[in-house]
């Protein structure tokens, strides 16, 4: 897959979350949250509760939000039952391209990403965290040719960010209207994916 | 008829007075006699010359009746043959004992030669109507005019000398005369007649005694004759017995023994005896020869002894239907209610379903005694088309008629109905996994499972789960409802956990896993396909890579740096951190694991390197169509 990137335009879901020219503002996590994670990074290791480090967590978190947001999208779309229609060869042929129009829908991706903690190379725990990115989509087009997506324009969204720790929240982010700009390209399309309502 | 007469002894003077009075009754009663009219027959010749031949020839006629019509009164009649004459004062005609005679003398079929009837002028008429008479009893005749002064020389043509033989015509002579029966002399005769019957009765051999006493009241001796035993009420016919000679005064005693049918037990005999019942004997007397009836009444039959019979009956005892098995168990209690016992007998149990009678079962039961019952269990066949419906059994004892009963009309039993539950029609849900396409160089399986509802009912709605290896992550997915054959399908993505080396991972598919949807198969609803998962070559690639970086980055820190004395941080939230990824410190107290000793470093601290390493989540995706 080749992904074509968009200047000034978020490529990862970090990118949406933070800015990687500043320093991590770790007066937002809960103390709470910070007491917690402290206390369980201690475990690990005699002598980690005093390296502990909110920021050095959020720098990790940070790397492991590194997931591209064209695959959000993608997998998001593939399952859109808005396409179902286009998996019939009968009403569209292999060789019809078609272009369709999304309206207004809600993208909802859930992750846990984790952290390893490595004294010395060696893991000695890991840290997981849940993490929620809603997204809503105002507008969209999708080409669709053969049971296929390979292209995707027009998309505007905004949204909304969460992370926590063992339920505690962690950081939380609203995420302005971002349009991005230019076209996103599946050189080997998308699959869009049959949704389970088939009955003979 | 014969008669006999009573001579009286007279006196002199007297006795002409006497005479002439005699005289005079004589002449009056031979007087009268004069005026009556005696017709004499003279048989002759031929076949008349047997007396069988001449008595039937006599019985064949009524001559005193044939003679009325045409006016001839007869008083008596005569029949004459050579020497001998029979006066009768009654002629009845007897057709059967004529044809009886001539049979007896050898001419059943007739004479073979014409009779010759020879009358005169007061026989005119009567000789057609004799010859007609003859007829019957096969007799030709020839009627012929005789003068009475031509009598003789009619007569003597009657024969025909051929030279060879003398051909004899036979012949009877018809006239009428005024003679009276002759004065015969006096000739003692017997005189029987019988007693008042008696009886005698053995109910228990069932014999019969009858005797009557038989009496000789007359002067003559009576020669052997019989006495005819009668019942007037024609129950019984009894046999005749004969009678000794008895002597004039004599008397004897008639028996007959005999044995009586059932049938006529209880019956009223009406007994009266004849004795000479054929006029064998000539007597005094023939109008006493009957007894008189006396009635017998011969006891009924003792009451037959009550035959102890049997008395089969049954009793319905209650009824089982297994639904599963759709076998219908029936108890009953069959009872022997009669005063016998029974022997070995066939129930049957039928049904009687619609107005039919079917035959569900048949039991063989053995003898039973007199009060004994038996309880029965047996397992009934279902007609076809019962299910859904009610099934009207009844069961009947001794189906065969084998057994004799006191009561036949109780061998059925009553009819018992049972609703029998229409058939359960099931599912069969099948599970299947198609296809299962490994995706991201491993890191997830695409899968698709199918459900195929196999049977002829329609499933309900249920549950599907698929994991990906034992303790893995379980989806669960509705099926919905499913028609007979129906088949439903549905693509899932599963992310397997990692492998460092790959391998090959489980796929487990379970439809209806909590056994909530009844099936005539479970075992097909649970499926499991294997997949290999690639090496996963890029992570240990990229791990690989990462720890070389990082390897290389650490050991010029340490060596460029030996004499760093930095005290230890302490932990702050305002951003300490230099670099994004690594982090440096001293630890007062080393923890085991990899340690690294810079033997330049007099300080006696051990440097601990710690690091955070991040670990991407690809996650998981749904999309909310807002608007269409």
């Amino acid at each position: 897959m080749v992904e074509t990137p968009v200047a000034s335009t978020p490529r990862t879901l970090a990118d949406l979350v933070t800015d990687p020219h500043q320093e991590p503002d770790t007066a937002e996590v809960p103390e709470e949250t910070r007491e917690a994670l402290r206390d369980d990074i201690a475990a690990f290791g005699a002598g980690l509760a005093q390296v502990f480090s909110t920021a050095g967590v959020l720098l990790a978190l940070n790397k492991a939000l590194e997931v591209p947001l064209a695959d959000i999208l993608k997998s998001a779309w593939s399952s859109s039952l808005s396409l179902q229609a286009y998996l019939d060869p009968e009403k569209h042929p292999p060789e019809e391209s078609s272009w369709v129009s999304f309206g207004k829908h809600k993208l909802s991706s859930t992750h846990q990403p984790k952290i390893e903690v490595l004294l010395n190379g060696k893991r000695v725990g890991t840290v997981s965290f849940d993490v929620t990115l809603t997204l809503h989509i105002t507008s969209t087009k999708l080409l669709v040719r053969d049971g296929r997506i390979w292209e995707a324009t027009g998309t505007e969204f905004r949204g909304e960010f969460k992370a926590a720790y063992k339920g505690l929240p962690f950081i939380k982010r609203n995420i302005g209207k971002i349009k991005l700009p230019g076209k996103l390209t599946f050189s080997s399309g998308v699959r869009i994916t049959k949704l389970p309502v088939a009955i003979d | 008829m014969a008669y006999s007469e009573v001579a009286t002894g007279v006196k002199p003077q007297r006795v002409r007075m006497y005479r002439c009075l005699g005289l005079l009754l004589l002449w009056l009663g031979f007087g009268g006699a004069a005026f009556a009219q005696t017709l004499e027959i003279e048989f002759a010749l031929g076949p008349f010359e047997q007396q069988p031949v001449r008595q039937a020839a006599f019985a064949v006629a009524d001559w005193q009746g044939l003679s009325r019509q045409f006016g001839l009164t007869l008083r008596y009649v005569v029949v004459r043959h050579a020497d001998d004459e029979d006066w009768y004062e009654e002629t009845p005609q007897a057709v059967g004992k004529a044809r009886e005679l001539m049979a007896s003398a050898g001419y059943r079929d007739g004479l073979p030669t014409p009779v010759l009837i020879f009358h005169d002028r007061s026989t005119a008429r009567l000789a057609p109507l004799v010859a007609r008479a003859f007829s019957r009893i096969g007799l030709e005749t020839s009627i012929q005019f005789v003068a009475p002064q031509d009598r003789d020389a009619a007569i003597a043509r009657t024969r025909y000398n051929t030279g060879r033989t003398t051909i004899e015509i036979p012949y009877l002579f018809l006239t009428t005369s005024r003679r009276t029966p002759p004065v015969v002399e006096l000739t003692p005769l017997p005189d029987l007649i019988a007693g008042r019957p008696e009886a005698r009765f053995d109910p228990f051999s069932r014999r019969l005694r009858v005797r009557v006493p038989i009496e000789n009241v007359g002067r003559g001796g009576a020669p052997k004759s019989t006495v005819a035993f009668l019942d007037r009420g024609r129950t019984l016919r009894l046999p005749d017995t004969a009678v000794p000679i008895l002597g004039p005064g004599r008397r004897t005693v008639a028996e007959i023994e005999l044995t009586v049918p059932e049938s006529a037990l209880g019956k009223i005999l009406q007994l009266q005896t004849s004795v000479d019942p054929r006029n064998t004997v000539p007597e005094l007397n023939v109008r006493n020869n009957l007894s008189e009836v006396v009635a017998f009444e011969l006891p009924a039959p003792p009451p037959p002894e009550p035959e102890r019979l049997p008395d089969l009956i049954l009793q319905w005892q209650g009824h089982q239907f297994d639904p599963e098995a759709r076998q219908l168990t029936v108890r009953f209690t069959l009872r022997n209610i009669g005063q016998g016992p029974s022997a070995a007998q066939w129930v049957d149990i039928l049904s009687l379903t619609g107005g039919e009678r079917e035959r569900l079962a048949r039991l063989p039961i053995g003898p039973l005694r007199a009060g004994q019952s038996v309880d029965l269990v047996q397992e009934v066949r279902l007609p076809s088309g019962i299910p859904g419906q009610t099934l009207a059994i009844a069961a009947i004892a001794d189906v065969l008629a084998q057994v004799p009963e006191s009561n036949e009309r109780n061998n059925e039993s009553e009819i018992l109905e049972i609703p029998i539950p229409p058939e359960q029609v099931l599912v069969d849900l099948e599970v299947s996994i198609p296809r299962a396409e490994v995706q991201k160089n491993g890191r997830s399986v695409m899968v698709t499972v199918a459900v195929v509802n196999r049977n002829a009912a329609v499933s309900p709605s249920t549950l599907l789960i698929l994991r990906g290896e034992p303790g893995g992550e379980t989806a669960k997915v509705s099926v919905p409802s499913l028609r007979p054959g129906g088949r439903w399908t549905t693509d899932q993505t599963v992310v397997p956990k990692f492998r460092p080396a790959g391998g090959p991972m489980q796929l487990l598919a379970a439809v209806d896993p909590d056994n909530r949807v009844p099936e005539t198969n479970e075992n097909n609803n649970q499926t499991v396909r294997t997949v290999i998962l690639p090496f996963p070559a890029l992570i240990w690639g990229a791990v690989a890579t990462v720890s070389i970086l990082i390897l290389s980055m650490l050991f010029p820190l340490v060596r460029a740096r030996p004499k760093r004395r930095d005290p230890p941080r302490e932990t702050s939230d305002e951003g300490q951190a230099s670099a994004p990824q690594v982090l440096l410190a001293y630890v007062s107290r080393p923890d085991p694991g990899f340690q690294q000793i810079d033997p330049e470093d007099d300080s006696g601290l051990i440097i601990i390197e710690l690091s955070l390493r991040a670990l991407a989540d690809p996650g998981h995706q749904e999309m909310i169509e807002e608007e269409v």
